[in-house]
């Protein structure tokens, strides 16, 4: 597929989107009006019972801050997706996304609003899957910062309009984006806004080979791709 | 008169109604019911414990870290700290605690992201997955079910940066967490085999649990 052949499409706000990438593939998320929060979930498509490990994520590449050049892991010691491109520079892995409850108190009268796990549950289950294949997620372009004591805080100023994220998929893989603010600025009364996503092929200089991962633990998660 | 000896209770040391040494680098489980208190004691000292909990009615309903922390808007677990499911309920509350600042983000070890963390050669080396696995499988339970869990006497301090490493823990021996359960819950446990970072102190020991059919403090 050419770059030409890349497809955009709308992400509606407070919609979900199931997306299918094959080994190679990019998945860009524009968020051109400055949206906070879009919930990521991914599995890996030839045995969904491998997915996204946050933990291991922050673990392994030692801080809860990706960017540029992170890698999202499985739980088998693999990379999923590399962040082949970023200029927002803020993704949550520690709070995650809505739930019905957050949603419930953002709501004021407990009423019930399209919310993150909701959204990845539906989406679960579009594969064939079920509730406990869900494990903790990712939210892209949310800035949450922690004090000393552990105290989480939302930081909406750090959301600008205009940046955008890319995803190279490193195995065939699901992913799940909801398009739902994230909790702590759902409680600000932030409402979430259409992003636009892009698939498109990688370019020739990405990240299927070994050397382009910049950290042993990128090069020795590489080297698991062949494990069973 | 009922009033009094009630409180009277209260203060007296719980009737426990089991109580189980787990050995190092070993498995455990079992089943805590709404009311029961369970206590995890660090015997030695700097101790990882790795843990998991499961709606006893409905095992897809479990411990969830993240909506814990956005709960108490703080990613530590201490005295206070409310444990959340995946559907937003409460499951346990932790009602005493001798260390505070327990980590609930950075997961567990594994053979797969040791491999990643500290080279092939320490693959072989047993991993607090291995026990979770083995354990939930005697209740039918898989891999699936394996999530963000929650690590007692674990330190993993968060700097302004975002780094994100474990250091040395301050949990001396004797120290203990007191969790009341606000369902009926499995809990599903992994005394860290962990040698390659200084959660145990490079030394796992054994640690203790214990079930009181009461709360232990009010």
């Amino acid at each position: 597929m050419t770059d030409q052949a890349a497809k955009a499409t709308m992400l509606k706000a407070a919609d979900y989107r199931l997306v299918n990438l094959a080994r190679g593939e990019r998945l860009t998320i524009r968020n051109t009006h400055g949206a906070h929060g879009v919930g990521g979930f991914i599995w890996r498509a030839a045995n969904t019972s491998e997915r996204l490990n946050v933990a291991d994520t922050m673990k392994i590449q030692g801080s809860t801050a990706i960017g540029r050049g992170s890698a999202l892991f499985s739980d088998m010691g693999r990379m999923l997706a590399v962040m082949a491109e970023d200029s927002c520079g803020h993704h949550d892995m520690l709070v995650g996304g809505s739930t019905r409850a957050s949603a419930a108190a953002a709501s004021g009268r407990g009423n019930w609003r399209p919310n993150a796990r909701d959204h990845m549950r539906s989406a679960a289950a579009k594969l064939g899957l079920k509730r406990a294949d869900l494990g903790s997620c990712i939210v892209f372009f949310a800035a949450v910062s922690v004090g000393d004591d552990g105290t989480i805080r939302y930081e909406a100023n750090r959301i600008r309009p205009g940046t955008h994220v890319c995803l190279e998929a490193l195995e065939n893989v699901h992913v799940v984006l909801s398009n739902t603010v994230h909790p702590l600025a759902e409680a600000q009364g932030l409402e979430p806004c259409e992003v636009e996503l892009i698939v498109s092929s990688a370019p020739a200089s990405a990240y299927q080979e070994r050397d382009a991962f910049p950290t042993v633990e990128q090069r020795r998660a590489f080297d698991n791709k062949e494990m069973a | 008169m009922v009033q009094h000896s009630q409180t009277r209770d209260a203060r007296a040391e719980p009737q426990w109604r089991f109580a189980w040494r787990v050995p190092a680098r070993a498995p455990w489980s079992g089943v805590i019911h709404r009311g029961e208190t369970l206590r995890i004691i660090d015997l030695f000292g700097s101790q990882a414990v790795d843990t998991l909990f499961y709606a006893a009615s409905a095992r897809g309903e479990r411990y969830c870290a993240q909506t814990t922390v956005r709960t108490q808007r703080n990613i530590y677990v201490r005295r206070g700290t409310v444990l959340m499911s995946n559907e937003d309920r409460p499951m346990l509350t932790v009602i005493a605690d001798t260390l505070n600042d327990h980590d609930t983000s950075a997961g567990c070890c594994s053979k797969e992201s040791n491999s990643v963390r500290y080279g092939a050669e320490t693959r072989h080396q047993h991993a607090c997955r291995e026990n979770f696995l083995s354990e939930l499988s005697r209740y039918d339970m898989g891999k699936a079910d394996m999530v963000s869990n929650l690590n007692f006497f674990m330190r993993v301090p968060v700097l302004a940066d975002g780094s994100f490493a474990i250091v040395d823990g301050l949990s001396r021996p004797g120290t203990y967490i007191d969790l009341r359960a606000e369902m009926d819950v499995i809990c599903v446990l992994s005394n860290c085999p962990q040698m390659n970072n200084p959660c145990n102190a490079y030394n796992p020991t054994p640690i203790e649990v214990k079930i009181a059919t009461v709360p232990t403090s009010p």
